[in-house]
């Protein structure tokens, strides 16, 4: 599934960031998952937990996942608007999961039709936070 | 903190690639995606494990050139590239339903990033990208986060494309990207101009059997040392 892939990802950045600032151990992660990749927290923390054992040091790290709504900001009118589902079929949906990007295909400025603009926030995975021993 | 941490995660999907070419042409309507495309399916007609990934994002058309149709990754730790004719594909195609991809150059960046963080090559002896025309984000970034990848030029006969090449190979130069070959497009010396091209788009089979296939083919063993 999709999410292991981004789980892993997760799990492997923290390693080398253990490796790069020389810590014992990971003690924990701080995820942001952001709306418009629309992952499911508690599947993404069940599969990160499954993932964390192929990672030595990273295997206790306890997985805090905070969310983050999404904003667009429309560079012709200048709306910042939040992201709407309406009328978006399963197969848009999917796209825009895999690469969020892919949402400004799909999705208008509400207030001036265009469909320039970009993600401010909430766009998808990031790290936000990661703690260990030294 | 605010860390990706999908650079980390391309490194892990590439590890059982054993060689990345980079097709680019640095200018526009050089025939550097049907080269990508052909030279894929040739790869993999010889016998070699190979994947093809559009970065031509704004131009993407290997879909097309491959005749891909309601192929779509499947989602087995993450997308497992569709195979077309022997040739593992990973397109943008897959998920912009026909219409045009109006990204920038950072939003293009995270999108390339996004796939090649997720998609499951497994062990490939070749991986093609069809690059994008020219130096910006999305070649230079391609550059950073796949440095083992060894650039194919591809040029025409004319002032035009042989100059752009050559200011080009100073840029790859700086950047310590090595160049692995070039090859000659519409040219006599080269691979010629084939007018039975656009009839064979969309048929692999028909795409392998084309007089520049043929002529490609050949550079092939010298090209690839295979």
């Amino acid at each position: 599934m999709h999410e292991w892939a981004l789980s892993d990802s997760i799990a492997s950045a923290a390693k080398e960031i253990l490796e790069k600032e020389n810590l014992k151990k990971v003690d924990e992660i701080v995820v942001v998952l952001g709306e418009v990749q629309d992952i499911a927290a508690k599947v993404f923390a069940d599969i990160f937990n499954d993932v964390k054992k192929n990672y030595h040091g990273i295997e206790d790290a306890k997985l805090t996942v905070e969310t983050e709504p999404a904003v667009f900001a429309c560079l012709n009118c200048g709306n910042v608007f939040g992201l709407d589902r309406k009328g978006l079929n399963h197969a848009t949906n999917e796209a825009i999961h895999f690469l969020p990007e892919m949402a400004k295909l799909y999705i208008k400025c509400p207030k001036c039709g265009s469909v320039d603009f970009k993600i401010t926030q909430g766009r998808g995975v990031f790290i936000k936070e990661i703690k260990g021993d030294k | 903190m605010n860390l990706d941490p999908k650079v980390s995660a391309v490194k892990n999907r590439l590890k059982q690639v054993k060689r990345i070419i980079a097709v680019s042409g640095f200018k526009g309507g050089v025939g550097k995606s049907s080269i990508a495309c052909i030279l894929a399916l040739l790869l993999a007609k010889a016998g070699k494990k190979t994947g093809l990934m559009d970065l031509d994002f704004n131009g993407d058309s290997c879909a097309a050139i491959l005749g891909v149709k309601q192929e779509f990754p499947e989602e087995i730790f993450g997308l497992t590239p569709p195979i077309i004719s022997g040739v593992k594909l990973m397109t943008p195609a897959f998920f912009s339903q026909k219409k045009a991809i109006n990204l920038r150059g950072a939003e293009i960046t995270n999108v390339i990033l996004e796939l090649a963080a997720v998609t499951q090559w497994g062990e490939l002896d070749f991986l093609i990208l069809d690059m994008p025309p020219g130096f910006a984000d999305a070649a230079l970034d391609i550059i950073r986060f796949m440095p083992q990848a060894k650039v194919l030029l591809v040029k025409t006969p004319s002032v035009l494309s042989k100059t752009l090449v050559e200011r080009a190979q100073s840029v790859l130069k700086t950047l310590n990207v090595s160049i692995m070959g070039e090859i000659e497009n519409l040219s006599a010396r080269g691979l010629p101009y084939d007018d039975t091209l656009e009839a064979a788009y969309g048929n692999p089979e028909k795409l392998k059997a084309t007089p520049l296939a043929l002529a490609l083919e050949k550079q092939i063993p010298k090209l690839f040392n295979i």
